[in-house]
């Protein structure tokens, strides 16, 4: 049935290698400035400019401008951290390990996946500098030789992460840049322009499609696949053991690191479908990311949302299967507490209301899908929110309880993330082929015999 | 950010500013008269503006008249840089005086420091000695002389005083009065007598607002004549504590503490005393009870009664409270070895009654002794009523108001102000531009009491000579320089001969060196008990109606230390307040009004009413409310204006108080984040029953050792630990202020302290256990317990906080860039981050600062040392003399009146550390966290009296 | 440089065929511009061996500085934790080994690959611009004339779309 092949195959629309070619590098180069992009990089653009004053804010006031009181003194800036990264995961899931798995429906969406991993990292990494107390001295956490001969603290979970963001940023943006070459090529090949010669000129590097190109090509890349999806693994571990490693009430379970893995992979998947129903209409890509690629989507993050389930059944269970009383105390004030609408915001949206996407009618019903995204998205916030401060507004000591609320720099500075991470995509989209069009071409090609039926 | 950030003056507002002027005026002669004119007025200003902007509000002039600076181009002999220098003097506060000793550095004055050899200190300190040092420092002191609110000068103040003096003396003082406060000082009492026989028809008032005459009248019905009562708590096995304020308060209250709690340990003492508590809101003394009973200040006078009729009478009255019999038979089973102790807001009648219960306990010469009056003796009250009266009556021409401050305190039914106006010339004294330093017609600036000679006397009638730590900060009268005035204005005015001349006898240098005049202590006295007037007290009916109690709050008083940050950010011990004062109601009056924390209400008594939030009193009386005085100041300084509510125009007013809701809401700052009562606060605050542990010393202990992965004991010459013993902490926070005062710890504001900032290093935890309506209150001082295997060093990024090689736990702000990981992995939550630069806010003089502690900057963490600083010193002492290191005394320690923590070497076997941690009671607070801390609890024990212990705890 | 010609075929399997035939008369050069990888003989490259050693390198340099720093460089008393726990050193280690492969997967690749390379004499013809669209080239040269000539009459067979000299 061609409308749940990867390539949409009805006569008229079914595209050759020449004319995909053509189409893919026609948004970029023969860009038509269409309405919505305009709009929407106004709004988003503004979102940024808020981001930046909110920065501003902070560094010239200090960090008091925000929620965070005592005993919480993580709150917003650790959040928003956590939520980034994990929607970060989602393209490198794609991208690498569906590489490796041979996906074929991979091929037409990885590259809209890897930007927004490149995006969202970079969201991602702002944070744990805004979030110091003391911004400027930030490079501390860098073994550099130092004057005193002093080190960094390699036992600090957070220097963990540290690190394992650090990779993870340059790592993503070079396979990122790594897959994108072949693709600058042609646009350096169809551009009409000087200034587009020049640019996609420069970018490409000089490839060619030199048989000797190609061969170390795919070596490069299949191996880079391979390192990348471990790396996406630990560094989610990673995240979790900022709190695992801990011995903060509620933090400290061995779970998290899978834990964390599952809630990437969720809010992953969520954030390419958010991303790809809207696009595949407005770039008029329905030909390369079909409902196929939908329906495979949706059944990934239900998956993961049961995944992420799991963990949670797993969370309740270890909390009273352990003997510790805090345990017990700190769970029933996430529960029932004056913060238990988020706990439980955070079990209807990421795990009943995608319960639904059992049905074949629901996934293939684009807006239903981008609601449930979309709720999982909030959802997940929320999820780091009770991880974060629930716990450790309930400590061992009643006498060091307390309580938390964000103000408006912390709401700015999250929304400011948002703008930013649109801007980045819209332009994305605008400057660079959306469709990774060299393995598409494989594609095409296969497709003169029958597709695959599934992954 | 922080309220405390003093706003930016412009030169418009100086000039509004009579202090300002007055200063002005005093560099420049001439000035007030070119200022009269409103029309030159600025040109002046504009002027000498430059001049200002140099000379700076609270200038450095040589302060006492004829005083002159000169840099010491030798330094003087004694003073080492980096050392400190301690001179003995008092803190003095109604009167009564607790020997302390000022550590000096450079000649600073930065530190308080108890006094040992003093009867009313015994080396401890309380909260507000604590604070002098901000109190001396406080650049909102009264800085310049004043007329009707406008910059005046010296010379213009006694050429007017002059004037008046002259047509005093030909009426022999018609008309004259002096108001002081409470006065113990010999040589404040002989110029006082001086004073009187020049002017004959002259009248002195004395009044404190926080009154004590139930003490004295209850006395004089008891025996005919005046009377001191001193408790001598180390002998009492029994205590019957009404409604006392032995710990909190009462004149010698350290003392009193060092006494009782001496015998509450069992680890240490052979006999525990027992201690029951009746009142109508908790009290320090009550969270140390081993049984607290809780009644209306109506039901208290039938209690009392009742208490007599069986002790002194041995009739047994019906419809008591069952616990009556138990606790009189108690009582009486320990003659000579109990007493019963009662506090100054029970009327004269039930202080009498309480002498003839002691005289029959056989309690005299054994439990306590009475000696001559320490103070001059004076019906307050009716005393300043009087002295209203004829001002009203237009009787008064001179009225000399010393070092009080009636305008704001003075009962709101006298009218004390309108009074005043009637005054031709009216004179203040003050420490501070107060209510009254701005409704006199002159107004004098005093001198901070570390500024002049002077001396007091302490509850006993030892007295101290007064000395002073610094040249005066700011241009002020000493009280004994105005008195000089009044008796002859031309007569040099040198407080120093003064003083000394009334102490000829004794031997001056050792005075001064011990803080103490030897062999001053009051003469015993021997009254006797008049029967008569005992029997019409005895038929005091029980009422039921809601009740108004009127304390002074436990740390800015009656309203004199306002505007001292420290104080207002204290938290206060059982409701954990600060920078407000709402009224104190029992959750049973909460239920039935459906009110809230924070809740506003309207409080009316007879036609006063005020507008006051409300908080929940766990363990207070139903029919009680509490208003605590001292806020709501309106001339009090930046810090203290318009903070809290003034209860004080409700004092005087008869009729039974009516609560109405507002429906308007308050923020209060109370560092009680989470009010919850446990039902066992046991794994927190181990505690148990003398009989539990008389079976087994060991009972408290669970003995599973804890597993290890991994074991690491830091090698270093020494091993510093700290044992803090939950038998004698009173709750009282004077550890708390002197680690703020010791280690530059800034005050954070109250809307910090409302987003949960406050900074205390040192915190003092209240738990409620039991019912709300009669809980029993646990109190557990917590700081940083330096664990040997500490969570916060394993996660910090930077190795910002690390262990050093005799396991402190040290942090190095330098290296600190505010992860603020530590705090969140350390179980005890003692870590404090500075999300302002709050030390930069504050409104308070860098030289007031210990120089030894660095000032900590924005965004980084920090908590308790151990006084590292004082670590530091003893090493290098023990390394100049090439010795093991010797003792230390944390500022916490120094501080505590009952000596509830210790200090030291765990390598020094002789050391009370090592003893104390080998007490059976000795345990770690979370130690299945298995973090090892150097700091461990003793256990609380108590000592209920069998025959109750059946009934519910506290009941 | 050797003269050549530039052919260009319809699709790929017609490349296919023309390289197997080109093959059997040795050429100077024989070069392919497709635009995609031919799935011809598998990819044969030093690059998986030089991105593991770069790993293993990374990983035992980043362990050996946490060693070095903890115990020799300047070791301090962490929450009485061994100078050198060495559990809490596995993570950076990783991540320090990740990061090295991937650094030298992607440089390793422009390197062997002599890349960036902006300019090259073939980008004077037009059809090389096919080969990033659907156009499946083969360059070929040599210094032998007749060589030459046999190659173009092996292609000319294959009915090209296009045949073009090579510059010089």
């Amino acid at each position: 049935m061609s409308e749940m092949s990867v390539i949409a195959s009805r006569g008229a629309t079914a595209p050759t290698v020449g004319s995909m070619t053509d189409d893919i590098s026609a948004i970029t180069l023969h860009w038509r400035r269409p309405l919505w992009w305009l709009l929407t990089i106004a709004a988003t653009g503004l979102l940024t400019s808020v981001l930046v004053v909110a920065i501003g804010w902070l560094f010239y006031a200090g960090i008091g401008i925000w929620g965070i009181d005592w005993p919480v003194v993580w709150g917003f800036a650790i959040i928003s951290y956590v939520w980034w990264i994990a929607i970060a995961s989602g393209g490198t899931f794609i991208s690498a390990l569906f590489y490796l798995l041979q996906v074929e429906w991979r091929t037409s969406l990885n590259r809209v996946a890897e930007t927004m991993t490149l995006f969202a990292a970079v969201c991602a990494g702002i944070y744990p500098i805004l979030h110091l107390g003391r911004p400027w001295l930030f490079y501390w956490l860098f073994p550099y030789p130092s004057t005193m001969g002093i080190w960094p603290q390699f036992r600090s979970p957070l220097l963990w992460d540290f690190f394992a963001i650090l990779t993870y940023v340059i790592s993503s943006i070079l396979f990122w840049y790594l897959g994108l070459v072949p693709d600058l090529a042609t646009l350096r090949d169809r551009a009409t322009t000087r200034r587009q010669q020049v640019f996609y000129g420069v970018l490409a590097l000089g490839f060619r499609g030199e048989d000797r190109q190609w061969r170390h090509y795919r070596a490069a890349y299949g191996v880079l696949a391979a390192i990348m999806a471990p790396l996406v693994i630990s560094v989610h571990s990673i995240v979790g053991l900022d709190f695992a490693g801990a011995a903060t009430v509620g933090w400290h379970s061995t779970q998290f690191p899978p834990f964390f893995v599952f809630g990437a992979l969720l809010s992953g998947f969520a954030m390419v479908l958010l991303l790809v129903v809207p696009l595949r209409r407005l770039l008029r890509l329905e030909s390369y990311i079909t409902q196929r690629h939908l329906d495979v989507l949706s059944r990934l993050m239900l998956m993961s949302s049961l995944l992420v389930g799991y963990a949670y059944i797993m969370d309740v269970f270890s909390v009273f299967y352990s003997s510790e009383h805090v345990e017990r105390v700190s769970f029933m004030a996430k529960i029932h507490g004056d913060y238990a609408p988020i706990y439980w915001a955070t079990i209807v949206l990421n795990i009943a209301i995608p319960q639904l996407l059992w049905l074949r009618r629901a996934r293939v019903n684009e807006l239903l899908i981008v609601l449930v995204s979309l709720g999982i998205i909030v959802g997940m916030w929320c999820e780091r929110y009770t991880i974060v401060v629930m716990s450790v507004r309930r400590s061992h000591l009643p006498s060091a309880w307390g309580n938390y609320h964000g103000t408006f720099w912390d709401w700015a500075t999250l929304w400011g993330t948002v703008g930013l991470f649109l801007t980045g995509m819209l332009l994305a989209v605008r400057y660079i082929p959306i469709v990774s069009m060299f393995e598409m071409r494989s594609l095409l090609q296969k497709r003169r015999t029958p597709p695959g039926d599934s992954p | 950010m922080s309220p405390l950030k003093r706003p930016w003056r412009s030169l418009a507002e100086w000039e509004s500013d009579p202090q300002f002027l007055a200063r002005a005026a005093q560099e420049f002669p001439g000035l007030a008269e070119a200022l009269a004119s409103a029309h030159s007025r600025r040109q002046v200003l504009k002027l000498m503006a430059a001049a200002f902007a140099m000379s700076g509000i609270a200038g450095c002039d040589a302060g006492a008249p004829g005083g002159r600076l000169i840099p010491a181009v030798k330094s003087p002999p004694g003073i080492v840089p980096g050392l400190p220098n301690y001179y003995s003097t008092a803190h003095v506060i109604d009167g009564f005086a607790t020997g302390i000793r000022v550590a000096h550095q450079m000649g600073r004055p930065i530190k308080v420091e108890g006094n040992p050899l003093h009867p009313a200190s015994l080396g401890g300190t309380d909260v507000v000695s604590q604070a002098q040092v901000l109190e001396f420092y406080d650049p909102d002191r009264a800085a310049a002389l004043a007329f009707r609110r406008h910059p005046s000068d010296r010379q213009s103040f006694l050429a007017a005083w002059t004037r008046q003096r002259r047509s005093l003396m030909n009426t022999g003082g018609e008309g004259l009065r002096i108001l002081t406060g409470t006065i113990t000082s010999p040589s404040l009492a002989a110029q006082l007598d001086a004073v009187l026989t020049r002017y004959p028809h002259a009248r002195r008032h004395q009044w404190e607002p926080i009154s004590r005459d139930n003490v004295r009248k209850g006395a004089q019905l008891a025996f005919g004549q005046g009377v001191d009562l001193v408790p001598n708590l180390s002998a009492v096995d029994v205590l019957l504590a009404i409604d006392s304020d032995l710990l909190s308060s009462a004149p010698g209250h350290l003392r009193f503490a060092r006494d009782l709690m001496s015998r509450r340990n069992p680890t240490r003492i052979p006999k525990m005393s027992r201690v029951y508590a009746v009142e109508p809101t908790p009290t320090l003394t009550g969270a140390v009870a081993d049984h607290r009973f809780i009644a209306s200040p109506g039901e208290l006078q039938w209690l009392v009664a009742g208490l007599a009729a069986r002790i002194v009478r041995g009739e047994s009255p019906p419809d008591l409270p069952p616990w009556i019999a138990a606790v009189s038979a108690d009582l009486m089973a320990n003659r000579g070895r109990a007493l019963v102790h009662v506090g100054p807001d029970q009327p004269a009648t039930v202080h009498a009654l309480v002498h003839a219960i002691n005289e029959s306990l056989d309690a005299r010469g054994k439990t306590f002794y009475f000696i001559e009056p320490v103070a001059y003796a004076a019906d307050q009250s009716a005393s300043l009523s009087e002295l209203v009266d004829d001002m009203r009556a237009g009787s008064v021409n001179a009225l000399f108001i010393i070092d009080s401050n009636p305008v704001f305190a003075a009962a709101g039914a006298l009218g004390f102000a309108a009074a005043l106006e009637r005054v031709p010339f009216s004179v203040s004294l003050s420490l501070h531009p107060d209510e009254t330093f701005s409704a006199t017609t002159w107004s004098l600036p005093m001198t901070h009491a570390w500024e002049s000679w002077g001396d007091a006397r302490a509850f006993d009638g030892t007295a101290t000579v007064l000395q002073p730590q610094a040249f005066p900060l700011y241009d002020g009268y000493s009280p004994h320089q105005v008195l000089a005035l009044l008796n002859d204005a031309d007569a040099p005015v040198d407080s120093l001969s003064l003083v000394q001349a009334t102490w000829k006898t004794a031997d001056w240098h050792e005075s001064l060196a011990t803080g103490v005049v030897p062999g001053t202590a009051s003469k015993k006295a021997n009254p006797t008990l008049r029967v008569a007037g005992m029997r019409e007290s005895l038929s005091a009916a029980r009422p039921a109606s809601l009740t108004l109690i009127l304390r002074p709050d436990p740390y800015i008083w009656d309203g004199r230390y306002a505007n001292n940050a420290w104080l207002q950010e204290l938290p206060r011990p059982l409701t954990r307040l600060t920078w407000d004062n709402p009224l104190l109601i029992a959750p049973a009056l909460a239920r039935r009004l459906s009110l809230t924390n924070g809740d506003e209400v309207r409080l009316t008594v007879g036609e006063a009413r005020v507008v006051a939030p409300v908080w929940i009193q766990p363990g207070q009386h139903s029919d009680s409310v509490v208003a605590l005085l001292g806020f709501g100041r309106s001339a009090g300084g930046s810090i203290a204006n318009g903070g809290g509510v003034d209860y004080y125009p409700l004092l005087g007013h008869t009729g039974t108080p009516t609560l109405v809701k507002t429906g308007r809401r308050a923020e209060l700052a109370s560092t009680d984040h989470h009010n919850l009562i446990l039902n066992v606060a046991g794994d927190l605050i181990k505690h148990g029953r003398l009989t539990d542990y008389q079976q087994n010393a060991h009972f408290l202990r669970k003995d599973e050792p804890p597993a290890h992965l991994y074991r690491w004991h830091p090698e270093g010459p020494a091993e510093w630990a700290m044992s803090i013993d939950l038998n004698t902490c009173i709750g009282c926070n004077a550890c708390v202020v002197a680690c703020q005062s010791e280690n530059n710890i800034p005050v954070v504001g109250k809307q910090q302290v409302i987003h949960e900032r406050e900074m205390h290093w040192l915190r003092i935890d209240r738990y409620w256990e039991g019912e709300p309506d009669s809980p029993r209150s646990l109190f557990q001082p917590v700081l940083c317990m330096h664990c040997e295997q500490a969570p916060c060093e394993v996660v910090c990024p930077v190795g910002a906080t690390v262990h050093d090689s005799e396991g402190l736990n040290v942090m190095v702000y330098n290296r600190c860039v505010g992860t603020r990981f530590c705090s969140n992995n350390c179980p005890y939550k003692v870590r404090r981050f500075n999300y302002f630069a709050y030390a930069q806010e504050e409104h308070r003089l860098p030289e007031s600062r210990n120089p030894d502690v660095s000032v900590r900057a924005r965004g980084v963490m920090e908590k308790c040392t151990f006084c590292l600083q004082r670590i530091a010193e003893a090493r290098i002492a023990a390394d100049r003399e090439n010795r093991p290191v010797g003792t230390v005394t944390t500022a916490c320690q120094s501080a505590c009146p009952t000596q509830a923590i210790s200090f030291g070497n765990l390598r020094d076997p002789s050391s009370e550390i090592v003893r104390r941690k080998r007490s059976p009671l000795d345990y770690a607070l979370l130690a299945e966290q298995n973090t090892h801390p150097r700091v461990t609890y003793e256990a609380r024990i108590d000592n209920p009296n069998p025959a109750l212990t059946t009934r519910r705890r506290g009941a | 440089m050797s003269p050549g010609i530039l052919v260009m075929f319809e699709d790929e399997p017609a490349l296919v065929g023309a390289l197997e035939r080109l093959r059997s008369i040795s050429l100077h050069e024989l070069r392919t511009y497709t635009p995609k990888p031919l799935e011809i003989e598998p990819p044969r490259s030093p690059l998986p061996v030089i991105v593991l050693v770069a790993g293993l390198l990374g990983a035992a340099v980043g362990f050996a500085m946490q060693v070095y720093a903890n115990t020799a460089s300047y070791p301090l008393d962490i929450g009485g934790r061994p100078e050198s726990s060495w559990p809490a050193f596995i993570p950076i280690t990783f991540e320090l080994g990740v990061l090295a492969a991937v650094l030298a997967g992607v440089f390793g690749y422009f390197v062997i690959n002599r890349m960036p390379r902006l300019y090259d004499r073939i980008d004077e013809l037009e059809s090389i611009r096919e080969a990033s669209r659907d156009g499946w080239l083969v360059a070929v040269r040599t210094d032998d004339p007749e060589r030459l000539a046999q190659a173009r009459a092996i292609v000319e067979e294959l009915r090209p779309i296009s045949i073009e000299e090579l510059p010089e």
